[in-house]
């Protein structure tokens, strides 16, 4: 089932397809970088899961941008709209799960007392202590992310594409994790053992709050709720606007309203009755699955004219 | 408004702050318990692995204790022990063919390699075991480590 987008929405698309190819390139350095400059602070090794971890966002939107407009099959008669959700839930399924894991592994590292150990290296013929070479792979794994992040979140915007606009916010606040991270460098640096830790838990407390927040969004979504906005879990303002014009087309229809990843679909019900008499059901399907069948619908090509309206 | 200046903005002043209040520091890092000003100028307690040490570790030993100004005082023992007060303070160093897969690792900070250790199953990088988290003593350790080479 192919459903036409505008051209408008089309190009801003294969705009943001563009941009995450862009960011998975410059993750990949990023990823590099930090994996050479990590040593054992707890701070640079959480920031380093972060940076890998935001490599879903992209390759999921990837994903179902692939998937999302292949025609229905007959195994898959509604089509692939939904891929987007399932990429929404597992990319949010993933930050809170590795959000909980690390802040409870900073938790034990403060409550151990774990003293983090960075030595020098040699770089260039130049004796470095280890902690500048971090500070300074910190930098640059905020600086491209911040930047691609403030062009994904128009396009999500307007795409209405969640993975895209969680992406794209996820991105646009890594500065946050950079600079916890160089804190908690500066901090061993200074002698303070727990800064590391303490900043290894407050990045993994942002990736947490991330997580839980995109679960709430996602399970909304797969479990039929109405359709939310991209940046909370409140209903978005459609509902309201096309539920109260169809109610005037089809006097005696309650309107339920759901989406298929960027895609909305609204389900008219007649107000009384709205499920299937066991007796019809049993008509279709036989004694033993009768049960099992509770509706019958009907997409619309036309709608009626709204009645005149006599205030 | 744009939000992209912030961050960057943010980080150029992060960097000139750094600049400016931590590059003159050389001190940077600093010990969280002060194993290097416990031990410049005055004794460097080594818990030695075995007697008498080989020359590799004793060579390593004379340099570091040089580099600090310092006089090396050797405790023997056997690794449960010495490694219990390396990291209660005790002892400020370990040496004796430590391999750096020692069973030890996590509870310690190892040095940078000085040649090998034959193990029944190959050879492994040979290093010195110091307190975790003493990153001024470990920087000085490997400094000097690099001096003896030279």
């Amino acid at each position: 089932m192919k459903h036409a987008v505008p051209f408008d929405i089309e190009r801003k698309l294969r705009r943001a397809e563009r941009l995450e190819w862009w960011s998975i390139f410059w993750l990949l350095t990023i990823i590099a970088v930090m994996y050479f400059a990590m040593g054992s602070s707890q701070a640079m090794k959480t920031a380093w899961i972060e940076d890998t971890l935001s490599l879903l966002p992209p390759i999921l939107f990837l994903l179902s941008r692939k998937f999302e407009n292949k025609p229905a099959t007959e195994k898959f008669p509604f089509g692939f709209h939904r891929s987007g959700s399932l990429g929404f839930f597992l990319a949010a399924a993933a930050l809170t799960g590795m959000g909980g894991f690390l802040l409870y592994d900073a938790a034990r590292a403060l409550i151990m007392q774990e003293h983090p150990t960075i030595g020098n290296v040699t770089l260039l013929r130049w004796d470095v202590w280890l902690g500048w070479v971090m500070i300074a792979a910190l930098i640059y794994s905020v600086i491209p992310p911040v930047i691609l992040g403030h062009m994904k979140k128009p396009l999500a915007h307007t795409t209405m594409d969640k993975i895209l606009y969680t992406d794209a916010d996820m991105n646009a606040a890594d500065w946050k994790t950079g600079l916890a991270g160089i804190a908690g460098i500066i901090g061993i640096g200074f002698g303070f053992w727990w800064a590391d830790a303490a900043a290894a838990g407050l990045i993994s407390f942002d990736v947490l709050r991330d997580g839980l927040r995109n679960m709430r969004i996602a399970v909304a979504e797969l479990l039929d709720g109405a359709p939310r906005k991209l940046d909370t879990a409140e209903v978005h303002p459609i509902v309201g606007a096309v539920s109260d014009e169809l109610r005037k087309r089809f006097p005696e229809h309650d309107v339920q309203m759901r989406e298929t990843g960027r895609f909305v679909r609204a389900d008219l019900v007649p107000a009384k009755g709205a499920e299937l008499d066991n007796e019809e059901a049993r008509k279709l399907v036989g004694e033993g699955q009768s049960w099992r069948l509770v509706a019958i619908e009907q997409q619309l090509q036309e709608l009626p004219e709204p009645p005149e309206t006599t205030d | 408004m744009s939000l992209i200046p912030d961050p960057l903005q943010f980080c150029c002043r992060l960097i000139l702050v750094l600049s400016v209040t931590l590059l003159p520091a050389c001190k940077v890092p600093v010990d969280p318990e002060g194993t290097t000003d416990e031990v410049t100028g005055a004794v460097l307690v080594v818990g030695a692995l075995g007697s008498p040490l080989d020359p590799v570790d004793a060579d390593a030993i004379a340099s570091i204790a040089a580099s600090m100004h310092a006089e090396p005082k050797i405790t023997i023992g056997d690794p449960h022990t010495l490694f219990a007060q390396l990291q209660d303070g005790q002892v400020h160093i370990v040496a004796g063919a430590i391999p750096a897969n020692t069973p030890f690792a996590d509870d310690v900070a190892l040095s940078d390699p000085m040649g090998d250790v034959t193990l029944p199953d190959g050879s492994e990088d040979r290093v010195l075991a110091i307190r975790k988290g003493e990153n001024r003593f470990l920087v000085t350790v490997n400094r000097a480590l690099v001096g003896m080479e030279q």
